[in-house]
């Protein structure tokens, strides 16, 4: 999938997690009065450090919570946030509920769809953005609100969007400082 | 009448233990842990008559009176921070920028409903929130305000953050406890009602962020002070959320009982570049469209439901004139139709089919037999399932066929041949 | 208990019995889907709405299965609210469903085609794309999912979890992209997987065996047993032109609630349609008529009176046992049964002793054997042959002796070689009669908590062959037993050799027969053998 090798520094699908974060997951499965209460949690913190939540993820969290591997897969499906497939380096959601459509979110995703070069729902040819309209996300005050992995950009207009984005694409170290770098350099 | 809610809200990041104390912060609770006994709290509570504000309005009080008096194992808090309802932003500054405000509340409910543990719920894309309350609850537990002996009173009150995972229906609080419980975010058929059998299978009281938020101030400041404020059946403060085509959307405090029109004209400025407005939203998506006309209701509970619709969040949306109503309605259509949880047969069928028909009209499809269509569709699903997701999704699509019927009449389309889709000329 | 009132009449039942099975006990039928007697309700399809009815209020609409009869409840089943909602609930789940009747397997039987009928509109009035999901996929060894046809009413995802203890299949996505999937490329395994196309209440999930064998409308249905194992669970047996083309679970809390195993299931489904079965009797090696081979072991049974040992088989039923009994009885030097053990068993229903009426045995005093001592004492000078009536019986013990005579009387198949029956193969025993199936004769089986039940001949067997019962009844003809042929009824009197009520088979509750003896069992003879 070329979407995996589009994070660099990402394990692969068939990595298995470093001892810390082993330990961290089962930390959070002893720290509910069930231990699938922590589920949610491990899910996050699996997809944060694979960058999707791999069949070996789901089966692995069965384990630690009692649970059968297609209870977890069940869980996981429900919940917009959590990916199933590798995706890109830089996961690009833009509100398209009431508050910020109307102050205009249509056109920034329409115009970052063609600075990008891919509709909404899809993703960069070199796999560093994708582009998905998403529902509210609680920045009806400050609308259009962006989102790159849970880091809002608000008041964004279809200008601030393309520095956000020519911020992005000239990055290549972690991508987490990247986008604290690009909201800096949008401001 | 002097704010209380809102006063850090200007400040760029939380304000952390050391300042919050200054302020004032955790002074109550001190106060109430090792003062009062659990049930004048809660007699407080319900004397203030605090309502909740995650929407439904049902009074704190008689809620936490709900809760075993000598509990048998453990009962639960859980603060409902998934903050969802589109138009719906004020929970996030109580938490990102005054966490210490929601902790402190905390303790005190943890105190009168006799919970050791307390779980917020915080809604996935939250990140900000989670990390400023995880902040937060690490200097309490540092400083003995939270922890196996709080306050040094030797009671327990411990505080977990919870994070979600993008999902509106988990703001339904059954949903919410399966949600913490790990499962997917389906409402629970009730009874039995969560004070019984809530999270984890114990007594739990669910309540939002802002409501937690009043409970210090209730206790410090005292009953009388508290009804001064907003109405009579609904007292206090209320963070008004303005967005949409405002001139300065945010969150406004203000006293419940205002005008629509005051909220959006006094504290936001009015209509943006003096545009006119086509509908508003009075209190997130749920609560429907109403024409410029109904601007003087009265933000409360009570009267908004004679209007027919509700208070909910008082998150109030402005849809300018250049949006079509149509289009306004699909955006909400469309979300609902994402977000139910799709257990009930006629919600999940529902919600996506009466989202499908308002398409049409949008694309200037639509057929007059729709009408009774749609009014069948909400008629067939609320009150017919197992939460009010049914209830929600026909808040826009009722209130557009009352107040806007004409914007589905001007997109009747030609009428269409009998043969359905799929129907091809192989005979 | 709690007396209620539904659509004006009254019913006592136990309080906290929910509205649909006190309806139940009234004829009152309340449609319902994601209801399951068996499994815990979780009154999402909203089909079983009804109304309750209390004075001086407007009616209110509740789900019946979540609703507990309680003292003086008043419910109305026929109000026009609660038609209506029942009326709009068919509608949404008629809305994406593909109506393919005509080639669903399920038609006939469907709950989604029946409550149209009953309480739907006639006339449907979306118009819109229908979702396309995916079709006729296998998820598991035996269960073809069409999540098109799928109502979401979970019954299957709680089955797996509630009943087989296999969470293999869950509800995947949200809202109306909602389906039913398991593990991402991975099938489900269970020994219960069969009930998923019973319980599924359309044509979402159907068997891979049965798929386009047959309109349901054109089956023949008899109620049976299963005799797979000595659970012996109540099942229906569905044939076309003599074939057995379905087993299904038929109700009995007695035994087996409402399901079975897939061992039984698609075990009968071989095991009733033998292919390669030998229907030609067989004399040292040569074939001949059955009749001609029954004739000539009566013969050296006679010839060699009381030097025969009779190994009876688990596989005959309490007819053909007590029969024996009678008949060889006197004319055997011992007739006995090797007890068969269980293996692979779960803690469900499938025992995992394929030994269908070994109970019976016990119970009608037939002595139990090891399979050494029956090979010690068949080589004793005193016996003169062994007749068996059981192929992997015979087979262990050709294993361990060298015997003087041997006779097999079973059904037996040419298509297994290799196999323990195939070591008894008709050409190395001097004597084979072709047997019959139990589902060629109606009689009846005990099972392993002694409970005695009704199987119908539901097959015809094929031409010419006798069965044991013909050999018996000629040998009793022979002997001049009185058994033969006084009219009175087989089952009443095994029921009677039990110390039981004399009931016919047709007289036999459907739930069956308790026959747990008051005190242990005795062998009827003096234990020869041991």
């Amino acid at each position: 999938m070329s979407g995996a090798s589009a994070r660099p520094g990402q394990p692969g699908e068939d990595a298995t997690p470093p001892e810390p974060l082993l330990r961290e997951l089962e930390a959070l499965a002893a720290r509910y009065p069930t231990r699938r209460g922590g589920l949610l949690l491990m899910l996050h913190r699996l997809q944060e450090w694979r960058g999707w939540i791999a069949p070996a993820d789901m089966r692995r969290c069965g384990t630690l919570t009692g649970i059968s591997a297609a209870e977890v897969f069940s869980v996981v499906s429900f919940y917009t946030m959590f990916r199933t497939r590798p995706g890109a380096r830089f996961p690009i959601g833009i509100c398209r509920n009431i508050a910020c459509f109307v102050q205009g979110s249509e056109h920034v995703t329409r115009a970052l769809s063609e600075k990008l070069g891919c509709e909404p729902g899809g993703m960069t040819a070199d796999g560093r953005f994708s582009l998905q309209e998403v529902e509210c996300l609680g920045s009806c005050g400050s609308g259009p609100c962006l989102e790159i992995d849970s880091r809002y950009f608000e008041n964004v207009d279809a200008g601030k969007a393309g520095r956000i984005v020519d911020a992005l694409a000239r990055s290549d170290g972690d991508a987490t400082d990247a986008i604290e770098h690009a909201a800096k350099a949008a401001r | 009448m002097a704010n209380y809610l809102s006063l850090e809200f200007a400040r760029s990041g939380p304000m952390l233990l050391a300042e919050a104390r200054g302020k004032g912060r955790w002074a109550t609770a001190e106060r109430v842990l090792k003062t009062m006994k659990p049930e004048q709290v809660v007699d407080e509570v319900k004397n203030a008559g605090l309502r909740g504000r995650g929407g439904a309005w049902f009074p704190a009080g008689i809620k936490w009176s709900f809760m075993p008096k000598e509990p048998k194992g453990p009962s639960y808090l859980v603060i409902n921070a998934d903050e969802g309802e589109p138009g719906t932003f004020k929970d996030r500054q109580i938490m990102e920028k005054d966490p210490h405000l929601l902790l402190e509340g905390i303790a005190i409910a943890c105190f009168a409903m006799r919970a050791e543990t307390c779980f917020v719920y915080v809604r996935g894309e939250y990140l900000s929130s989670l990390v400023a309350l995880e902040t937060a609850i690490a200097e309490c537990e540092q400083a003995g305000l939270l922890g196996d002996d709080a306050l040094g009173t030797g009671r327990r009150v411990r505080v977990l953050a919870h994070r979600g995972a993008g999902a509106y229906i988990c703001g339904e609080e059954t949903a919410l406890l399966n949600s913490l419980e790990g499962r997917r975010g389906e409402p629970r058929a009730k009874p039995p009602f969560p004070a019984v059998y809530g999270a984890f299978g114990r007594p739990t009281t669910v309540n939002n962020v802002e409501t937690i938020a009043n409970v210090p101030f209730i206790l410090e400041r005292g009953v009388p002070w508290f009804r001064s404020m907003g109405t009579q059946g609904a007292p206090g403060n209320i963070l008004y959320g303005v967005s949409g085509a405002v001139e300065n959307p945010g969150i406004y405090e203000g006293p419940l009982g205002m005008s629509a029109r005051d909220v959006i004209e006094k504290f936001a400025g009015g209509v943006k570049a003096g545009k006119k407005m086509r509908a508003f939203i009075p209190g997130g998506a749920s609560t429907g469209f109403l024409p410029p006309g109904k601007l003087d209701v009265v933000m409360d509970p009570d009267a908004l439901k004679k209007e027919g619709t509700m208070l909910g969040t008082g998150g109030i949306v402005v849809i300018p004139e250049e949006v079509e109503l149509l289009d306004a309605l699909r955006v909400l259509s469309r979300f609902f139709r994402h977000e139910t949880c799709g257990q009930c047969a006629p919600c999940r069928e529902g919600a996506a089919w009466s989202d499908q028909i308002v398409g049409r009209f949008q694309r200037g499809e639509g057929s007059g037999d729709d009408f009774a269509l749609l009014n069948d569709i909400m008629r067939g699903s609320k009150q017919r399932t197992i939460c009010v997701f049914p209830e929600a999704f026909a808040g826009p699509l009722g209130s557009a066929l009352v107040h806007f019927k004409g914007d589905f009449e001007r997109n009747i389309g030609p009428a269409s041949p009998v043969a359905p889709q799929g129907a091809t000329s192989r005979g | 208990m709690a007396e209620l009132s539904i659509d004006g009449r009254k019913v006592e039942v136990p309080a906290g019995t929910n509205v649909i099975e006190a309806a139940r006990k009234l004829a009152i039928d309340v449609p319902y889907y994601c209801y399951h007697p068996a499994l815990a309700p979780v009154g999402s399809c909203r089909m079983c709405q009804v109304e309750i009815v209390d004075p001086g209020k407007p009616p209110r609409v509740v789900i019946a299965c979540k609703t507990e009869a309680s003292q003086g409840l008043n419910v109305s089943t026929t109000g026009k609210d609660c038609v209506a909602a029942r009326a709009a609930t068919l509608e949404f789940l008629l809305a994406n469903h593909p109506l393919d009747c005509p080639i669903c397997d399920k038609a006939g039987e469907c709950d989604l085609q029946n409550f149209s009928y009953k309480h739907g509109h006639g006339v449907g009035r979306f118009t819109e794309p229908k979702r396309q999901l995916q079709k006729h996929e296998l998820i598991g060894d035996h269960i073809l999912l069409d999540q098109e046809r799928c109502i979401l009413c979970t019954r299957c995802v709680r089955f797996m979890g509630e009943y087989a203890k296999a969470p293999q299949l869950v509800v995947a996505g949200r809202g109306d992209r909602n389906v039913i999937a398991t593990f991402p490329g991975e099938r489900m395994h269970s020994n219960y997987e069969g009930n998923l196309a019973d319980i599924c209440p359309v044509g979402a999930l159907t068997l891979k065996e049965f798929r386009f064998k047959s309109r349901v409308w054109d089956l023949d249905s008899e109620e049976s047993v299963c005799t797979l194992c000595d659970r012996n669970c109540s099942v229906t047996l569905d044939t076309k032109r003599n074939r057995l083309l379905r087993a299904r679970p038929r109700q009995n809390a007695k035994v087996n609630g409402w399901f079975m195993c897939d061992v039984g299931r698609f075990g009968l489904l071989d095991h009733c349609n033998p292919s390669g079965r030998e229907e030609g009797g067989f004399l040292k090696g040569a074939r001949v008529a059955p009749a001609e081979a029954a004739n000539a072991l009566a013969e050296a049974l006679l010839a060699d009176r009381g030097r025969w040992l009779v190994v009876l088989s688990p596989r005959l039923n309490c007819e053909e046992i007590l029969l024996a009994r009678a008949v060889l009885g006197p004319l055997a030097r011992a007739l006995v049964h090797v007890p068969v053990a269980a293996e692979g068993g779960d803690a469900i229903l499938f025992t995992g002793r394929r030994a269908a009426n070994q109970r019976a045995l016990e119970l009608l005093g037939i002595e139990p054997v090891s399979a050494e001592d029956l090979a010690r004492v068949a080589v004793e000078a005193a016996t003169a042959g062994v007749l068996s009536f059981d192929s992997v019986a015979l087979a262990t013990l050709l294993g361990k002796a060298k015997l003087k005579r041997a006779a097999l009387v079973d059904v037996w198949r040419r298509a297994d070689p290799g196999t323990a029956a195939d070591a008894a193969a008709p050409l190395g025993v001097e004597f084979f009669v072709p047997g019959t199936l139990f589902t060629e004769k109606a009689g009846s089986f005990v099972n392993c908590d002694s409970r005695l039940q009704r199987a119908a001949r539901v097959q015809r067997p094929p031409q010419g062959i006798l069965g044991e019962a013909g050999l018996l009844q000629e040998l009793a003809r022979r002997s001049g037993d009185a058994h033969a042929g006084d009219g009175v009824d087989p089952t009443a009197r095994v029921l009677a050799a039990l110390g039981q009520e004399p009931l016919t088979l047709l007289q036999l509750p459907e739930e069956g027969l308790d026959v747990a003896p008051a005190a242990p069992v005795v062998a009827a003879g003096e234990a020869r053998l041991a």
